[in-house]
C-alpha cells in the first residue's frame, strides 16, 4: 500500500516513529553513556523509552484523529431517511469541532429533506386525486355511455352480431372494473369518507379477492385519533405491504393489526411467508424506501423485520392528533 | 384521564442489547422494567460481520433469552456497526428507552460501558439507560425484586 494512501493516524504514527527510532540510533550511537560498563543495558533502556515514547504517541494520536475515521465512514453511509444520527463529539478540539459542524449540517439537510418530502408527497397525492377523479368521472362515465349505447345495438336480429356486441358489452364492462379499481387505489376515498379502519377493512377485503390470500383482521376497538396525514401514511404502508406480500412472499396467510400505542397509533402487517432476505432482494429498496419516506414525514417510526413464524413483519407507528 | 389516555402510557417500547454474555441481565432488567411499566421490550443482538454458523447461533441465543423472559418478547438481529445497528434498530421500533449492560469486573464489581454509551447517546436521540451486572449487590427493593422473581 502506498504510503499517501494509509489513513491519517498511521501516517502521522510512522513519521513520528521513524524519527524516535532515529533519535535512539544516534543516541545509541553518541559518546556518551549512562552504563560506563554495560553497553547492553543501555540499549535496552533506549529501547524501553522508544516503546514508552511510541506507545504514548500512538494512544495520543488514536485519541485524537480517531474519530476522524468514524465521520469520514458516516459520511459515506449516512442515510437522511433515519434521522438523528449523530455522532459523538470527541478527539482533539479540532476534530470535536468538525464532528459539530458535521452534526449541525445533517441537522439542516434533515429539516430540508422534511420540508421538501412532504411537499413532494402532498403534490403526488394531489395529483393521484386528480388523476383519480378524471378516471372515475371522464373515462368512467364514456365506457358507462359505450355499454348503454352497445344495450340499444343487443336487439339486433342478427345471432353473430348479437354475440359480437355481448363480447365487446364484457370487455368494455371488464374495462370500466379496471378504472374503478385504479381510481379506487389512487384515492382512497373509503379513509375520506369513513376513516382509516373501514379502509383498511376494504383493501384487506380487496387484498383477498385478488390475491387469495385471507387477512385477519386485529384492529382495536378505541384508537388514539390522527392526523389526516398520518392516517394516509398509515393506509399507504398497508398498501404497500398488502402489495409486496402478493407479489413477493408466497404467504398463506397476513395478519393486518391496529393497536394503541404510546400515545400513537401501530399497524402491523404481518405474513408467514419466505422471509425478509428474499423480499428485500425481490423488492429491491423503492417499496421499501417510499415506506421509510412516508413515515419519517408524519414522524413515524417504521420498521421491515423478521416474523416469529419466519415471515417479514411491517411495523409502523405514527404519533397520535396534537402529540 | 381516558382508557385511551391510560392504555397510551402503558405501550412504550424498550430496545435492550444483548450482544454480550452480559447483555442477558441486562435483558432480565429490561423485562422487569417493561412488565413493571408495561412496556414492549426488544432485545436486539448485533453481530460485526456475517460468518458462517455466527448468525444461526446468534439467533438460536436470541431466541432462548427471549423465551427465558416470557411471551410478548421480541427480537431483533442485525449485522454491522454496534452502535449504527442499535440506534437504527431504536428508531426503526419507536423506543423511548435503550438499555445497555454494565461490564461485570470481578465480585460485585462493574464498569460502565463508556465507550459505547458516549456513542450510542450521540447517535440517537433516544435516552440510554446502563443496567448492572449480575455481579453487583442487589437491592431488596423494586425492580431488583421482579429481576429476581423473573430470572
Amino acid at each position: 500500500m502506498r504510503f499517501s494512501r494509509l489513513p491519517l493516524l498511521w501516517r502521522i504514527f510512522a513519521v513520528n516513529a521513524a524519527l524516535l527510532v532515529l533519535a535512539g540510533l544516534l543516541l545509541a550511537l553518541a559518546r556518551g553513556r549512562i552504563h560506563e560498563s554495560f553497553a547492553f543495558l543501555e540499549g535496552v533502556d533506549i529501547a524501553i523509552v522508544l516503546v514508552v515514547m511510541l506507545g504514548a504517541n500512538f494512544l495520543l494520536l488514536r485519541h485524537i484523529l480517531g474519530p476522524i475515521e468514524r465521520l469520514v465512514e458516516r459520511m459515506r453511509s449516512v442515510d437522511l431517511l433515519r434521522p438523528d444520527q449523530r455522532l459523538a463529539e470527541r478527539g482533539g478540539a479540532e476534530v470535536a469541532q468538525l464532528v459539530a459542524v458535521f452534526n449541525q449540517m445533517l441537522e439542516r439537510l434533515e429539516t430540508e429533506r422534511r420540508v421538501s418530502g412532504q411537499q413532494a408527497l402532498r403534490a403526488q397525492e394531489s395529483e393521484r386525486a386528480r388523476v383519480s377523479r378524471s378516471l372515475h368521472d371522464e373515462v368512467g362515465q364514456v365506457l358507462t355511455g359505450v355499454l348503454l349505447q352497445l344495450d340499444s345495438l343487443a336487439g339486433s336480429r342478427d345471432p353473430g352480431q348479437r354475440r359480437a356486441v355481448e363480447e365487446t358489452k364484457r370487455a368494455v364492462r371488464q374495462a370500466l372494473e379496471e378504472v374503478r379499481r385504479i381510481a379506487r387505489e389512487l384515492r382512497p376515498e373509503m379513509l375520506e369518507h369513513l376513516g382509516l379502519v373501514s379502509a383498511l377493512t376494504e383493501l384487506s377485503r380487496r387484498f383477498t379477492d385478488q390475491s387469495g390470500i385471507p387477512v385477519e383482521r386485529r384492529f382495536a376497538d378505541r384508537l388514539p385519533p390522527l392526523s389526516d396525514e398520518a392516517e394516509l401514511a398509515v393506509y399507504r404502508v398497508a398498501q404497500e405491504s398488502l402489495t409486496n406480500v402478493a407479489r413477493h412472499a408466497d404467504a398463506s396467510r397476513v395478519e393486518l393489526g391496529l393497536e394503541p400505542g404510546a400515545n400513537s397509533v401501530v399497524l402491523r402487517v404481518v405474513d408467514d411467508g419466505r422471509g425478509i432476505a428474499e423480499a428485500r432482494a425481490l423488492n429491491g429498496n423503492g417499496g421499501l424506501r417510499g415506506m421509510r419516506e412516508r413515515a419519517l414525514l408524519v414522524s413515524g417510526a417504521l420498521a421491515v423485520k423478521p416474523a416469529r413464524n419466519g415471515g417479514v413483519e411491517v411495523r409502523l407507528e405514527v404519533p397520535a392528533a396534537g402529540d | 384521564m381516558t382508557r385511551i389516555a391510560e392504555e397510551a402510557i402503558l405501550r412504550g417500547t424498550v430496545v435492550c442489547d444483548v450482544t454480550d454474555p452480559e447483555g442477558r441481565n441486562a435483558a432480565a432488567f429490561a423485562q422487569a422494567l417493561g412488565t413493571r411499566l408495561g412496556l414492549r421490550v426488544v432485545l436486539a443482538l448485533v453481530l460485526d460481520s456475517v460468518r458462517s454458523g455466527a448468525q444461526k447461533t446468534a439467533t438460536s441465543t436470541l431466541t432462548a433469552i427471549a423465551n427465558e423472559l416470557g411471551d410478548g418478547v421480541e427480537i431483533r438481529l442485525e449485522v454491522g456497526d454496534r452502535v449504527e445497528a442499535l440506534a437504527r434498530i431504536a428508531g426503526e421500533e419507536g423506543a423511548d428507552l435503550v438499555i445497555v449492560s454494565a461490564r461485570a469486573v470481578g465480585l460485585g464489581g462493574r464498569n460502565l460501558r463508556c465507550g459505547l454509551v458516549r456513542d450510542l447517546e450521540a447517535e440517537t436521540a433516544v435516552p440510554v439507560l446502563v443496567a448492572p451486572p449480575s455481579t453487583r449487590r442487589r437491592s431488596e427493593q423494586r425492580l431488583a425484586v421482579g429481576i429476581a422473581t423473573s430470572g
